[in-house]
């Protein structure tokens, strides 16, 4: 049978039924957050909700099994330094600082008018002065660029003359090709305009590399008529020549990792057992020795543990279906990484953390295991740490998604190339509305401030490095080997590769590779 | 080929043509006035699928050519004979190659569809000639598909392409040869469909779609229809990034699912070039056949004479039959992976206690539709009303539920520890508040050709009634040679005859042959029954033995030898009056199992003991042979088994089959209201406000700038958007305009420019945006039909159709002034579930045995003249009985059409009709969404309940089924008046479920063939009942008469059988209880406390499956939007990406707001901590739920920050106990700790038993504990709890809860 009820019609026009601030409940709730859909023959359309990636899977029937899994938390791995292995790194003094974290910062709260207030316009005021910040923070970035000058606010053009050139600073609205040029509708404090540039223009070209939401300055004349005739484009982008910072007086290493989903069945538990003992110097060569004794600290940009109802159907590829254990066995594990190598962790999508960003933490109730080991230190997503005067940039990177998207020619398969693309309009997630969550906070905390000497991030499980003006930026791959779901959407993780990046020059000294413990790879 | 009806349906065809005529007659007179967009009448009428063809897609005069073609080749072949003649340029000059193609695959497929379904219209969006631009540069042909491709069904599906195919041959066009890339494009497609859209049927491998792609000689493409990108992109040739729903399902579910029946039609059309999919076919059933060798082995084992290779153990008939039950039939659980909120599970699958599967087919049955007793719908809370919807584990996927009150109602457990059955609607009525628990759900009466339809292993038959009579009638054959035929009258001697050997009534006798569904046997006369003729118990005395374990029934036996017993006699056979025994709770759950009815009295010294009175004092005991032997355990025997090696009275399994069910979607019988509701297709912008009042933009002053059509007069020049010139009466001109240059051309001169504008070449377009003004607009249509007082007069913000021509305004103020509501193709609908019936009593559906006459019911399903009203009437094709509710409608719409009549069209009434029944013999059209055709419907009376009953294959006509489709009916005046193309929308599916053609003469051979399947036979024979213990498989069942061998007869029209009849049709709640509840909460909670009634379900697994199913994706989903949301301007209703820097919308200033609020991420929150709280569900899912809650708060940490309670200690709260167990920060156990322990899991070892016990038993012992109580109170307590904002705790709260 067609599986159909006779449609309830909606009303013939030009755009789109009145909708109420709170959608009529039709009895089921389902009216918003799926993708069309046919119905699923209940007269309810099926819920679609998203996997990793942002990918929209349609809500399938799980079936519960009736036995409990049976699983290991790790609590017997008990790994203790090689005899007699030199650690170098222990007499070097710590010199680190978290110089940004997301849970220092005190976000301003809107005044709410009456006490009762309606909570839609405390969130609406709340999500505009998330942008006005952002927009304030960018204005500070671009105006370090000597370049730019005789910035006006939108309101203020039709006091300007035609032939005069001047700069305008705003959020990019929307995008869009003609047959001539480009034209961008932008948005400051004081009004929106739309910019045209045209195809001529070598400067164009930076069409492509603008994400919506970004902000961007035009340098141009003002037509009179509405539009802004640009021939420059300034994305924020960070300087081309970096101040040398001091060398440092012996070798220091740090190692970077990410997306390690402890509890996942496709966790590279060897691999990543192996690491361990690795750092307890078991190694393979005299090379990996000097790089395992001057190891001082490690980074974990998110996705610690595999979490649990992150996507539908993922009770089936866990191994450990308890988020309380997942934390336990992370735990256990990392209590073998060497007291003397400072940890610092940060939350991802997976975790058990506020499921938008930016991510102030882990929630202390779920992860505790985590928080009590003694050499971690919890970081934000995204947050800045400082080791030996180089800064780091460390953020789950949930915003490659939206590049990839967006800017032609830009895979999950190289994501380096996206880090770049945010890096140069200096934020994590410039876009709203797409698929990064973002959480309603009075002050935009993913605004890249200062130009970091790193940038790490992850989430996309496959490792790919890069060089820019002096950031050196590194995705850090996964120890997760492929899923059914990434095999499905065509995604080839590169698992269980360790980069060790050598802080004095914030670069990549080697990847020490444990894959071939990894199944599956 | 003989006559295919008989006179009387000659004459009911002849009389409906009339009635047709009628109508016309009148319309076109009204037409011809010039008040409309067109002149003539735009329903076409054809009378075969011929001319449904020509009139959906054409060519003209293809319709004759088709019939000659279909009597010579038959549908498929005539279908490429048409696709020849078009090419060959036989309908006319088309121009280009690809208009030759196009037109060719559409006839072709509309011949394919029999030219109901809009898929030719609007399944195939484009045909284009393309290059092998990656290849050879060679050209190829494209077939564009589009959403509504769905509605033509997966053969013809893949036939279109097979045609497509012949079509680029006859062209002679290349093949398309896709590169790598194309065939990968494909590949993710349908995986990413899939999952990301609806489940496909057929979901291929990833092989199978490359070798596909590889081999189809034409490109199957098609138009974005969801907006899901896929990661192979820009595929050269494909024109977007998006998922294309209509090649995938053409692909998947048409050429790959129906690659075996391809094959078929491959060798009927001869088409050459598709050997691939030969070669794929017979791939395919080798590796089936390997994967099925050993089922099959295991089946061929005969039941009975079985020879075990091995050591022989001696089995009982019975223990075999349900070994062999189980190894050939598991049970199908797909049903109960979801249950959303509020639509509760009924049974689960298989399980004893469920619903008890009955054969057979009522007068309201069939073709998708169970029957069950009304009692069991009363007795389910109403949740089943008639036409309720369910989703059902076989033989198919879903039905609707429809009364028949000759099988068994439920079995149940009272609070006073008594057992009834009730299998009649007033008892329901009298103890459904009473019910402590549903030991049985009662029958559901599934008909044999459901089984054909969905190839469903038969599954051995419960002992019935209609079986018995059979038997009985057998053995009064062998034994005394008296032939008796049950379900009719015998003759009187036979009958005395009879009586006489068997020492009965022969008044009963008859009676009981006659209708042995309603009459029985006193307990007695069936003990002696079944002595004298060998014949097992009659049914109704037959417990539910096999429900007992073999030891169960020894320990029961032991408990009745210390019972009291009154002892009886009856032809020399001793039964028992009653019994009395003690108040055992062991026993006393094994007589509820049993389904015996009993009950507890107190006795003189105020113990409690178990009264079981007559007559099943005598159906306990009898078999038990009186307790004159002993009952043993055996084993490999059934209780049954050990029965009948014992006792001289033999059973037979009443309870072998069950199936499981839940709640699908209400019953619906509605008016259709767009939203918001519309009165007349006249665009006002935003002038109207919210509702678009013309008349309140007319009270105002307003003038308002919409997209409109407008005309011009000749003779005066007038322009306005009217038809008909208001000064001079001329029938004007529709204006063309150029939006650029601002210039209107007359039709004449847009012509001659080839509709482009000869300034700037810009194409014309029919309407302009013009600057109308509703008062002076509306005051002329008032003076014109003389309607002044409305409240209100609704039309549309914009208009959406390709002309944009408005409604007159007149037809507006007359629907206003009846309060009917118009659709968007200007007729007026009412939408009703649909139900089969095949038989009436005149009584049932309020129409006079005169009146009845009149329409031509001259004589009653027996052959008697109808003279009374409760007369059972075989049901005419075309006629309907619609719902009250519709007749309430439908009344005002024929008055709007009388006013419309007479005021607008100055023509005389029509209908004068003042109550519902004076629409009865009157027209309608009936048409269901995804057609363009509709069927007439003749009206022959109302029922009272909420669907649309009418003939299975008037449904079928409309290309339903009846699992749970809804369609419309509109009179039929109204469609021929007010019906416009000119109105449809232009967009893809803009012409679906619009009358564009309509059919005036059923012919079943041109219906659905799903119908041809239904069975019409009076029973099933005994031969049947032999087959379903062999479980074979209903195809190799050749007789029972269905539908289909009556074809091309006079008999498919005819002469129609049922086996079960009903009191009545409307008997049985009306609307289903889920539409009367309130929130979720409450639906969960009603939900939730039938689960626990019912012993075949399982309410913990139900509590889980909502929360998994239906909550959790909820919360999720709009945790997820929140943070994605658009924003909108509440004035101009703007939307944007984010919220303006301003806060105020920057083009009018109005105020933004949410589209997703935080209330709608909270709002299942307290219902899902509560089904957590008090079920036993997975950690896994508790955590989800208490991760979940504490991802909403922290997402506005920073917006309405909570400082933390102080105290936690004495939490009830589940999420915070949960935390203290599992991170041992407990401060101090106390009592909460131990209902987390009832309830948790964290006592894993406490949980395994549970589960353990649940599973082996399931609900076998007494369930006390009904955690739904309170449940509503709890949420309520809950969401309170989170909207208060808790600063510390105070010391009443430490102290007091």
């Amino acid at each position: 049978a067609t599986s159909s009820e006779a449609p309830e019609e909606v009303l013939p026009m030009e755009g789109e039924t009145t909708v109420e601030e709170v959608p009529a409940e039709n009895g089921n709730g389902y009216d918003n957050g799926y993708v069309n859909g046919e119905e699923n023959g209940n007269g309810v359309k099926p819920k679609i909700v998203y996997g990793d990636y942002g990918v929209p899977i349609a809500y399938v029937g799980e079936e519960v099994p009736e036995e409990e899994k049976s699983y290991s938390v790790y609590a017997d791995l008990k790994l203790s330094p090689r005899d007699g292995f030199h650690y170098r790194a222990k007499e070097i003094p710590d010199e680190y600082e978290v110089t940004f974290d997301v849970k220092n910062v005190k976000f301003a709260l809107p005044k709410a008018k009456n006490a009762a207030g309606k909570e839609g316009e405390v969130i609406i005021k709340v999500y505009s002065d998330y942008f006005r910040s952002r927009l304030k923070k960018m204005r500070r970035i671009l105006r370090e660029n000597p370049e730019i000058g005789g910035v006006i606010d939108i309101a203020k053009l039709g006091y300007v003359r035609g032939e005069d050139e001047v700069t305008i600073i705003g959020l990019v609205n929307s995008k869009r090709e003609t047959a001539k040029g480009y034209m961008f509708e932008v948005e400051d404090n004081t009004g929106v305009i739309k910019v045209f540039i045209n195809r001529n223009n070598e400067e164009s070209k930076k069409f492509f590399q603008i994400m919506p939401d970004a902000v961007i300055a035009f340098r141009g004349r003002y037509s009179g008529r509405g539009i802004f005739f640009a021939n420059k484009i300034f994305l924020p982008d960070v300087p081309k020549f970096k101040r040398e910072k001091p060398p440092l007086e012996e070798k220091v290493y740090a190692v970077l990792l990410s997306d390690i989903h402890v509890g996942s069945n496709k966790f590279c538990e060897k691999a990543f057992m192996r690491f361990l003992e690795w750092l307890n110097g078991d190694v393979n060569n005299k090379a990996e020795e000097e790089f395992v004794s001057r190891i001082k600290y490690m980074v974990i940009a998110g996705d610690v543990v595999d979490g649990i109802g992150i996507y539908p159907g993922q009770y089936n590829e866990l191994a450990i279906p308890d988020i309380f254990d997942q934390y336990e066995a992370l735990a256990n594990l990392l209590s073998n990484v060497p007291d003397h190598i400072t940890m610092f962790i940060g939350p991802g999508n997976h975790d058990a953390a506020r499921t938008a960003i930016p991510q102030p933490g882990f929630y202390e109730e779920y992860a505790r295991p985590l928080l009590k080991l003694k050499n971690a230190v919890i970081i934000s997503n995204p947050a800045v740490i400082r080791l030996h005067g180089r800064d780091f940039l460390i953020a789950h990177g949930r915003g490659i998604e939206d590049v990839v998207n967006f800017i032609p020619n830009r895979s999950h398969h190289r994501p380096a190339e996206a880090m770049l693309d945010l890096l140069k309009l200096r934020h994590l997630a410039p876009t709203f509305g797409e698929k990064v969550p973002i959480a309603p906070d009075s002050e935009d905390t993913l605004v890249i401030e200062s130009v970091p000497d790193l940038f790490q991030a992850g989430h996309v499980h496959v490792m790919q490095y890069k060089m820019y003006n002096g950031v050196f930026l590194i995705n850090t791959g996964t120890w997760q080997a492929q899923t059914e779901f990434q095999k499905m959407v065509n995604i080839v993780p590169t698992p269980a590769r360790v980069p060790i990046i050598d802080i004095e020059t914030a670069r990549l000294r080697a990847v020490i590779r444990f894959d071939q413990y990894c199944e599956g790879v | 080929m003989g006559e295919i009806h008989s006179p009387e349906m000659k004459a009911y065809f002849e009389s409906l043509q009339r009635e047709i005529d009628r109508a016309y007659e009148i319309a076109r007179k009204a037409r011809e006035q010039g008040k409309d967009p067109s002149l003539e009448v735009e329903v076409p009428q054809a009378t075969d699928m011929a001319g449904r063809v020509e009139s959906l897609v054409g060519p003209k005069g293809v319709a004759e050519r088709i019939r000659v073609l279909v009597k010579e080749y038959g549908k498929e072949l005539a279908a490429l004979k048409v696709v020849d003649e078009i090419i060959d340029g036989k309908f006319g000059d088309l121009g280009s190659k690809e208009r030759y193609a196009e037109q060719a695959v559409r006839t072709a497929l509309a011949i394919l569809t029999e030219g109901i379904v809009s898929a030719p219209l609007e399944g195939i969006a484009d045909v284009k000639i393309k290059r092998n631009e990656w290849a050879d540069n060679s050209e190829y042909l494209a077939l564009y598909y589009a959403g509504p491709i769905r509605s033509s069904g997966g053969t013809a599906q893949a036939l279109s392409v097979l045609v497509g195919d012949y079509v680029r041959k006859k062209l002679g066009l290349d093949r398309f040869k896709p590169s790598e890339k194309h065939i990968e494009r494909m590949v993710e497609e349908i995986d990413l469909y899939h999952r990301a859209v609806t489940r496909l049927q057929y979901h291929p491998e990833a092989d199978e779609v490359r070798l596909a792609m590889k081999n189809i000689p034409i490109e199957i493409t098609g138009e974005e229809t969801d907006k899901v990108e896929v990661s192979h992109r820009d595929v050269p040739g494909v024109e977007t990034n998006h998922l294309r729903g209509g090649a995938i399902l053409v692909l998947a579910e048409g050429v790959l699912q129906k690659a075996k029946k391809l094959v078929k039609y491959i060798d009927k059309m001869g088409v050459d070039g598709w050997d691939w999919i030969k070669e794929f076919v017979e791939a395919k059933e080798k590796g089936k056949k390997a994967e099925d060798s050993k089922p099959t082995e295991s089946k061929a084992e005969d039941f009975g004479a079985k020879e075990g290779i091995e050591e022989k153990v001696e089995k009982g008939f019975y223990y075999e039959l349900y070994e062999r039950f189980r190894a050939n039939i598991a049970p199908n659980k797909k049903y109960t992976k979801e249950i959303i909120g509020g639509r509760p599970l009924f049974a689960e699958p298989s399980r004893n206690g469920g619903f008890r599967l009955r054969y057979g087919r009522s007068r309201v049955s069939g073709f998708a539709t169970w029957s069950v007793n009304p009692a069991t719908m009363l007795v389910l809370d109403e949740f089943i009303a008639i036409g309720t919807q369910m989703k059902t584990e076989r033989p198919g996927k879903g039905c609707i539920v429809t009364p028949a009150t000759t099988v068994e109602g439920p079995i149940v457990k009272l609070k006073d520890g008594s057992v009834i059955r009730v299998d009649d609607y007033q008892t329901a009525l009298r103890i459904r508040d009473k019910i402590e628990e549903i030991l049985y759900v009662g029958d559901a009466l599934v008909n044999f050709g459901d089984f054909v339809e969905n190839n469903q292993t038969l599954l051995p038959a419960n002992y019935a009634e209609e079986w018995w009579i059979q038997e009985f009638a057998r053995a009064m054959a062998e034994t005394y040679e008296v032939e008796l035929r049950p379900f009719e009258d015998n003759p009187r001697d036979a009958i005395e005859e009879a009586a006489e050997y068997i020492e009965l009534d022969p008044d009963f006798l008859g009676n009981l042959l006659r209708d042995p569904l309603r009459v029985r046997p006193s307990v007695e006369d069936a003990i002696h029954i079944s002595k004298v003729l060998d014949v097992p118990l009659h049914p109704y005395y037959t417990l539910y033995w096999n429900t007992l374990g073999p030891e169960e029934v020894e320990e029961l036996q032991r408990a009745l030898v210390g019972a009291q017993i009154e002892w009886d006699e009856h032809m020399k056979n001793k039964f028992a009056r009653k019994i009395v025994l003690e108040n055992d709770a062991r026993i006393k759950r094994y007589l509820e199992l049993l389904g015996l009815p009993h009950r507890l009295e107190r006795t003189g010294d105020r113990k409690k003991v178990i009264v079981v009175d007559y007559p099943w004092s005598a159906a306990l005991l009898t078999p038990l042979g009186n307790l004159e032997w002993e009952f043993k355990a055996k084993p490999f025997h059934t209780t049954i088994d050990i029965i009948n090696e014992n006792n001289r009275i033999k059973l037979r399994d009443r309870g072998i089959s069950w199936i499981g069910a839940r709640m699908g979607r209400p019953e619906k019988a509605k008016e259709r209201k767009m939203k918001p509701p519309v009165q007349v297709l006249f665009p006002i912008g935003l002038a109207g406000g919210s509702s678009r009042d013309i008349k309140k933009a007319a009270e105002e002053g307003k003038v308002t700038s919409v997209e409109i059509a407008f005309f011009k007069c000749p003779s005066c020049g007038h322009i306005g958007p009217e038809h008909i010139c208001p000064r001079c009466g001329t029938r004007k001109e529709l204006l063309w305009h150029c939006a650029k240059c601002n210039v209107d051309y007359s039709q004449d001169e847009a012509e001659n420019f080839d509709f482009r504008c000869p300034k700037c070449g810009m194409e014309l377009k029919p309407y302009a945006r013009r600057t109308i003004k509703p008062s002076e607009l509306l005051r002329a249509a008032m003076e014109n039909v003389k309607v002044y007082g409305i409240d209100k007069l609704k039309g549309v913000q914009g208009m959406t159709s390709g002309y944009k021509m408005a409604e007159p305004l007149e037809k507006g103020l007359l629907r206003a002034k009846n309060d009917v509501y118009v659709f968007k193709d200007g007729t007026i609908r009412f939408d009703a579930t649909d139900a089969p019936i095949t038989h009436f009593k005149p009584k049932e559906i309020g129409t006079s045995v005169e009146k009845l006459r009149e329409l031509g019911y001259t004589h009653d399903f027996e052959g008697k003249p109808l003279e009374r009203d409760d007369q059972i009437l075989e049901l005419r094709v075309q006629d309907v009985i619609l719902p009250y509710e519709a007749g309430r409608y439908l009344l005002k719409v024929a008055r709007f059409i009388d006013d419309l009549l007479e005021k607008f069209y100055g023509l005389p009434r029509f209908y004068n009709a003042e109550k519902m029944e004076d629409l009865v013999g009157h027209l309608v059209i009936g048409l269901a969404p995804h057609t363009s055709a509709g069927i007439i419907g003749r009206i022959i009376g109302f029922s009272d309940v909420l669907v649309g009953y009418a003939h299975p294959y008037y449904h079928a006509a409309k290309r339903r089924n009846c699992d749970g489709d809804e369609d419309a009916v509109m009179l039929l005046l109204d469609a021929l008046l007010n019906f416009s193309k000119y109105y449809l929308p232009e967009k893809r599916g803009g012409k679906m479920d619009a009358p564009l053609v309509v059919t005036t003469r059923l012919d079943p051979r041109e219906v659905d063939s799903e119908v041809h399947n239904m069975d019409v036979v009076r029973y099933y024979p005994l031969e049947f009942y032999g087959a379903t213990y062999e479980m074979k498989s209903p195809k190799e069942i050749k007789f029972i008469e269905r539908v289909e061998d009556r074809l091309g007869k006079p008999e498919m029209y005819e002469g129609l059988k049922f086996t079960h009849d009903t009191d009545d049709i409307g008997l049985g709640p009306k609307m289903s209880l889920y539409k009367q509840l309130g929130d979720m909460v409450e639906k969960v909670e009603r939900q939730l406390a039938l689960a626990e009634r019912i012993r075949a379900v399982d309410e913990h697994h139900v509590a889980e499956t909502i929360i998994n199913s239906h909550l959790v994706p909820d919360l999720r989903g709009n945790l997820r939007s929140f943070t994605r949301q658009e924003f909108r301007c509440v004035k101009c209703n703007t939307k944007y990406r984010r919220p303006p820097l301003t806060g105020k919308c920057p083009k009018c200033g109005g105020k933004i707001v949410l589209t997703v609020s935080k209330g709608a991420i909270e709002k299942y929150l307290p219902t899902a901590k509560m089904l957590v709280t008090k079920y036993s569900v997975l950690d896994y899912t508790r955590q989800r739920i208490c991760l979940t809650e504490k991802d909403i708060k922290s997402l506005f940490e920073n917006v309405f920050p909570e400082r933390q309670r102080t105290l936690m200690g004495f939490s009830a709260d589940v999420c915070e106990k949960m935390i203290k167990e599992r991170t041992g920060k407990s401060n101090g156990r106390n009592g909460y700790l131990d209902e987390l322990r009832a309830n948790g899991k964290l006592k894993k070892s406490a949980k395994t038993e549970k589960k353990k016990e649940s599973k082996k038993t399931s609900k076998r012992s007494e369930k006390k504990i009904k955690p739904s109580q309170g449940f509503e109170k709890a949420v309520k307590k809950e969401k309170a709890a989170m909207k208060k904002k808790k600063k510390g705790i105070s010391l009443d709260e430490f102290f007091g809860s």
